[in-house]
């Protein structure tokens, strides 16, 4: 008898606990940040297909009504549940009757489904551009709660420890696919981790100017984050000098034997069409992300956008000579710059959009004071690059595709070559219209 | 070209509705699984992304539900592979993660509710996957037989001897 009660006091007790965890969910500030996400990640990766395969994406699409009804699963009744959970008797025999040979209950999980795997097998570099979203998604979480004037010590910390994790990550990854011998893939990687952070850091700038009556924490926090990514910049182009010093060597190394510096120049080439590749198909994709929000993106940020993608597209045309010159080496690094440009347009657009507000890219000259050493360093660099390739600009001029305002764009465009990395002040307007759409989703 | 947009767009619109139907249930399966709202946030969000991007790449599904599982199901593989690569930082992460809990998520995690986690932390991943996705994704043996590519006859039996270990722990 003391069992019996032993028993439905436990039963009791587990369906509370189940009740309990069913209503487990996201807060509504978690679900739409999570949809600003998925927003943010379609449209960087559209639908991109023949007609044909467009069709399976309906297909897998239109079912999604019929799956809400089969999915909306009926809970089974509560006590039933428990009962199958506790009765030792009747339940049993029945669930044993269906009882497979053993070996087929713990199956090894060989062919879960090959099409699904193939699916999820995103390579290194996949899983190195999703860690860059990502890395980046926090950021811009980071700005929101700025916004707002919502980002307090304890959340900044854990921000910062979830983007350094995030950073980390990709370190890993990268350092994989070096591993691979991929080391295209993992310096482009760079590249843009390097552009993204460079924009960001231009972006909380923005704000810190921008955010009025806000509270000391909210202003501090900023900083503190600012800090950080400038750290990070700085870390990794530190580590890149280094890398780059220890091929210098391994040149030399080899100098002697003529095999190989054929052998270099092979790899040199093929690096270079690689990055080639990979520098047109970003500025593609970002254009087309571009046009797709148009209507969203406030005046400055289109505008300061549209620099970076010339600037990138004029590069990339550059390159593209330097490389026809078997210039693979020159080639390879303005890839990179393109590169670079363009991610710095993406990162402007899709933050821009997701906070709401309008935003300058940093490429006009308003004094920043705190930030004007480090800026005239970078600039110098700059600078020096532009003079290597100012020769080319006007050739490349017709393999422009881009229709008007060419005139503009080439002003433009050599104040973002001169500027790209000076650090921006006070411009950032805060549309306070557009910041309330920013929880709206879509 | 603009077809296309307007393809993109109703494309977009309707797995948008798919994931405003379906983030929640996600996310409280990968919570329960690793114990941690953080990370199941994330990996949630991930498992969405990437199925995105399995459509948006011109490959079909035949159960959208069932794929977005799968993946979430080979993310928390990764977490726990993560988790155990490193284990003090694992407990670093926990022990930093444990102070900033929200509200919300104190209130959660009553006495019940981390009876519940704990037990189930007790249990193999293969017995917890199928409990909590019987007994708090509330799912159909079928669904579930589809999510594993499993027979249903596996995951009943599956199911049974979990709840019988699970029930066992709870006991003690």
């Amino acid at each position: 008898m003391k069992n019996i009660y032993q028993k439905i006091k436990n039963t009791i007790a587990i369906k509370r606990m189940f009740n309990e965890a069913k209503k487990t969910t996201l807060s509504n500030e978690e679900k739409n940040t999570g949809r600003e996400n998925l927003v943010a990640f379609m449209e960087k990766h559209p639908v991109r297909l023949s007609k044909s395969k467009r069709h399976n994406l309906q297909r897998s699409l239109n079912p999604i009504s019929n799956l809400q009804l089969t999915h909306s699963i009926k809970p089974m009744p509560l006590l039933l549940t428990i009962a199958l959970i506790f009765s030792m008797g009747g339940g049993v025999s029945l669930a044993a009757q269906d009882a497979l040979p053993n070996d087929a209950l713990y199956p090894v999980k060989v062919g879960v489904n090959e099409r699904v795997e193939s699916a999820l097998a995103f390579d290194n570099e996949n899983k190195a551009e999703i860690a860059l979203e990502k890395a980046e998604l926090r950021l811009q979480e980071a700005e929101t709660l700025a916004i707002k004037g919502e980002l307090d010590n304890e959340t900044t910390s854990k921000i910062e420890t979830r983007f350094d994790s995030k950073i980390s990550h990709l370190e890993k990854l990268q350092a994989r696919l070096k591993a691979e011998g991929r080391t295209e893939a993992a310096s482009q990687i760079q590249s843009r981790i390097e552009a993204m952070l460079e924009m960001h850091e231009i972006i909380l700038a923005n704000l810190q100017s921008q955010i009025e009556n806000t509270s000391e924490e909210n202003e501090d926090s900023i900083i503190k984050i600012k800090a950080k990514i400038k750290n990070k910049v700085k870390a990794a182009s530190d580590a890149q000098d280094v890398e780059e010093g220890d091929e210098d060597e391994n040149e030399e190394d080899s100098d002697d034997e003529e095999e190989n510096e054929t052998e270099d120049n092979e790899n040199r080439m093929q690096a270079a069409a690689s990055l080639m590749s990979v520098a047109e198909s970003k500025f593609k994709r970002t254009t087309q992300f571009k046009n797709r929000v148009q209507t969203r993106l406030q005046a400055q940020s289109n505008e300061d956008a549209e620099v970076y993608l010339s600037t990138a597209e004029e590069l990339i045309a550059e390159g593209k000579a330097e490389f026809d010159a078997e210039n693979y080496q020159k080639a390879f690094l303005t890839f990179h710059q393109a590169l670079r440009s363009t991610q710095k347009a993406h990162s402007l657009i899709a933050t821009s959009i997701h906070l709401g507000i309008d935003l300058r890219g940093g490429l006009d000259d308003d004094e920043s004071e705190e930030e004007e050493n480090e800026g005239e360093e970078e600039q110098e660099e700059e600078n020096n690059e532009n003079n290597e390739s100012e020769d080319e600009d006007e050739s490349d001029e017709n393999e422009k595709d881009e229709e008007g305002s060419e005139e503009e764009d080439d002003e433009n465009k050599f104040e973002a070559e001169t500027e790209v990395d000076v650090e921006l002040g006070p411009s950032a307007r805060l549309n306070s219209r557009s910041q309330a759409t920013v929880n709206t989703g879509l | 070209m603009k077809q296309e947009n307007k393809q993109n767009q109703y494309m977009q619109k309707e797995f948008l509705k798919f994931y405003n139907s379906n983030a929640d249930a996600v996310f409280r399966h990968c919570y329960y699984r690793i114990s941690s709202r953080e990370k199941a946030n994330d990996v949630m969000q991930e498992a969405f992304m990437r199925t995105w991007k399995y459509l948006a790449d011109g490959n079909e599904i035949k159960n959208l539900k069932a794929f977005v599982y799968r993946v979430a199901k080979n993310l928390l593989i990764d977490e726990y592979r993560k988790n155990s690569e490193s284990s003090l930082s694992a407990i670093q992460e926990k022990g930093y993660e444990a102070p900033s809990d929200s509200a919300t998520q104190r209130i959660q995690k009553n006495a019940e509710n981390s009876l519940l986690l704990d037990s189930l932390d007790k249990l193999k991943e293969e017995d917890k996957e199928v409990i909590i996705m019987r007994y708090i994704d509330d799912m159909r043996v079928k669904d579930i037989a589809d999510i594993l590519d499993e027979s249903e006859n596996v995951v009943s039996v599956r199911i049974y001897r979990a709840k019988k270990r699970l029930k066992k722990i709870i006991k003690s």
